[in-house]
């Protein structure tokens, strides 16, 4: 028995706070990542798609969303005006791949945005329950607020369930 | 750097131009690898921000992506995109056999590497010399993949300045195997200026 829920497709250097029942969704995260975070209690729900990992390195700040530091702040900010509490919230997140490599020892676009990722729930107090990041292909994610899972698509490695 | 967020008529049609004969030499190049004819469209030519490349190049099968990095007074990236099936005829075409299989080997790999190698290096020698510009490029990389998250991967290359990117888009066609590509060229928009001013003084 399926009940068709509400669907929200969020692009790159975007995001979205929905009341449950609701999936998420985001296409293609290459080394971007998608950060889902939720308060299971107050039933929102949101996930973000980060290009890069800091808004510190860049001099061009007018799109925070882009940036996994300053995308996570309006996530939160945007559950908490929702009624969501701080210390309720549970984040997932999926992506940070490195699908080009043009020799180079420097660590990778992907992988720094996972770094700053976790960094930034850390110090924000959220707990990361679940990853699935790294490696060399894209994801598509699907995040279901309701059940707090997140189904990992991608093109040839089947899909994951975190 | 003032960052260019607009072109005149005259800047975008030059701009154009530049990236036609680029594109031009890219493809008689291409036809010379296979030993067939190749076609190529007028280039579609955008000054758009950068999240807005996405929406222009979506593919719901996965497809070939491979790029190369274009670095010095223009900065950027060369990418051709790729259905598997027209991979695939490339490849049979330059080297003489592909398989069916699902993905690509290592030799499969290396001659779309390679293919690409030759059509970048004749575009940025086009480009470089036409306009008097220094522009070099790195060694190619592959993806087999969503066109997304290749797109996305790209976009993140980009960098934290860029927000705005210079975007062409060309298609070429093999008529005769029933095979077509898009070679997408993008270009950060502070590079531009160094374009531009070479532009000016060519006129």
């Amino acid at each position: 028995m399926e009940v068709t829920v509400e669907r929200v497709i969020i692009g790159i250097a975007d995001y979205a706070v929905v009341r449950n029942p609701a999936v998420l969704v985001t296409i293609g995260l290459g080394s971007c990542v998608g950060i889902s975070i939720r308060d299971p209690e107050a039933k929102f729900g949101g996930l973000a798609h980060i290009l890069l990992p800091s808004i510190q390195e860049s001099n061009k700040k007018e799109i925070p969303l882009k940036f996994a530091d300053s995308a996570i702040e309006i996530l939160v900010d945007s559950l908490i005006e929702k009624g969501c509490l701080k210390r309720k919230m549970e984040s997932k997140i999926a992506g940070g791949a490195s699908m080009f490599s043009f020799g180079k020892s420097t660590m990778s676009i992907g992988e720094r945005n996972v770094l700053a990722v976790k960094q930034k729930l850390k110090e924000m107090n959220i707990p990361l329950l679940a990853s699935d990041t790294g490696a060399n292909y894209g994801r598509t994610i699907e995040f279901n607020i309701a059940t707090g899972v997140m189904s990992v698509k991608s093109a040839f490695n089947g899909i994951k369930k975190i | 750097m003032k960052n260019i967020r607009t072109l005149t008529d005259f800047q975008k049609d030059a701009l154009k131009e530049v990236g036609n004969i680029g594109i031009g030499h890219a493809t008689t190049s291409l036809s010379k690898m296979v030993n067939k004819k190749v076609g190529v469209s007028l280039p579609d030519m955008k000054l758009i921000p950068l999240l807005d490349v996405p929406a222009l190049v979506r593919n719901e099968d996965p497809v070939v992506g491979i790029i190369l990095q274009l670095t010095g007074e223009a900065n950027g990236f060369m990418m051709l995109l790729l259905s598997k099936r027209t991979a695939k005829t490339l490849i049979k075409l330059i080297y003489g056999q592909s398989d069916e299989t699902q993905g690509f080997d290592e030799m499969e790999v290396s001659v779309l590497k390679e293919m690409a190698n030759i059509m970048g290096g004749t575009y940025i020698s086009s480009l470089s010399n036409f306009l008097s510009i220094s522009i070099s490029s790195s060694t190619p990389s592959q993806a087999y993949d969503m066109s997304d998250a290749i797109i996305d991967q790209v976009l993140g290359f980009m960098g934290a300045d860029v927000n705005d990117v210079l975007f062409l888009k060309t298609e070429f066609f093999i008529n005769e195997e029933q095979v077509d590509g898009n070679i997408l060229i993008f270009t950060d928009s502070d590079s531009l200026r160094f374009m531009l001013d070479a532009i000016n003084r060519m006129v």
